[in-house]
């Protein structure tokens, strides 16, 4: 899976934690879940573990507080899977 | 440096079948916070309540931190609640809990109603110099949350401060800064919180 597949599959995992869903569509690698999309930080935990079911992988702690912007969701879920390869 | 933090949990935005799941609440709770949860401690808190009651203080810890350390990450599980217990004054009941962030130890003061969690930090157990609020709100839109709890903060400042004028901006870091008669106040640090349903404050005076 390359980053542009994550990112499809991603933007999936987010829309249910944003009403900024339009916004999904022209998201990059810099936009910010708290600060753009304006994801409550009490969702974070939701939006790990919908990862970690998406992607069949597990996302320890000091992964999942990388997870701050899309860039960073994509690194963590791209390392996880190799590591799963 | 005086700093201020604060956290809402809506009670009616979390999910008590996730809760429970144990894949979740090891993301939320460092492994001797599991221990805290007592029944005789807190016998009529439901464990999910126990958990996000955890989590709005690891968030408000966090917010009051984050100030004088700006590169710091939120991690719940590394900021790890040490005591909590039952207290009352003249506000009510409420849970007040010593924390360690990184070197640094911290002081806090909970509530739970029917409706919301709601946390606040401090350096110190002494809570005597923090202020708060918290109020319902009828939309639970972002950009109605944030400037219903601006509202909110100012008509207390006002009333508090009568004959100044007072604004409010974003540091860059994305915390709040008082403007006092257009000069930034930052000897009077605020904090906010908005989630589902309801908005609030704390702030250091």
């Amino acid at each position: 899976m390359d980053r542009q597949e994550i990112l499809e599959e991603l933007k999936k995992v987010l829309a249910p934690h944003t009403e900024k869903k339009e916004l999904l569509d022209s998201i990059n690698d810099q936009t910010d879940l708290i600060q753009d999309l304006k994801i409550n930080s009490a969702n974070l935990v939701d939006i790990v573990i919908d990862a970690e079911a998406k992607y069949n992988i597990e996302i320890d702690v000091d992964s999942a507080e990388k997870m701050v912007n899309v860039g960073n969701c994509i690194d963590v879920i791209e390392e996880k899977l190799k590591q799963k390869a | 440096m005086r700093s201020a933090g604060n956290d809402i949990v809506a009670l009616d935005k979390i999910d008590p079948g996730r809760s429970q799941h144990p894949g979740f609440y090891t993301k939320i709770l460092a492994g001797a916070e599991n221990a805290l949860y007592q029944d005789d401690l807190f016998p009529l808190l439901s464990f999910e309540h126990f958990l996000w009651l955890l989590w709005s203080i690891k968030e408000s810890v966090y917010k009051y931190a984050k100030r004088t350390c700006p590169g710091l990450v939120f991690s719940p599980t590394k900021i790890v609640v040490e005591s909590i217990a039952t207290s009352e004054d003249e506000t009510g009941l409420f849970y007040a809990a010593q924390v360690r962030a990184g070197s640094g130890v911290f002081h806090t003061r909970s509530f739970i109603t029917a409706d919301c969690i709601f946390s606040m930090a401090n350096h110190t157990n002494d809570f005597s110099e923090v202020t708060w609020g918290l109020h319902p709100i009828d939309n639970d839109g972002h950009e109605f949350q944030s400037r219903a709890v601006r509202v909110f903060l100012l008509q207390r400042l006002t009333t508090l401060f009568p004959d100044v004028y007072w604004e409010i901006e974003k540091s860059p870091e994305g915390y709040p800064i008082l403007l006092r008669d257009r000069q930034p106040c930052h000897h009077i640090p605020v904090s906010f919180a908005h989630h589902g349903h309801f908005v609030g404050y704390s702030l250091a005076l």
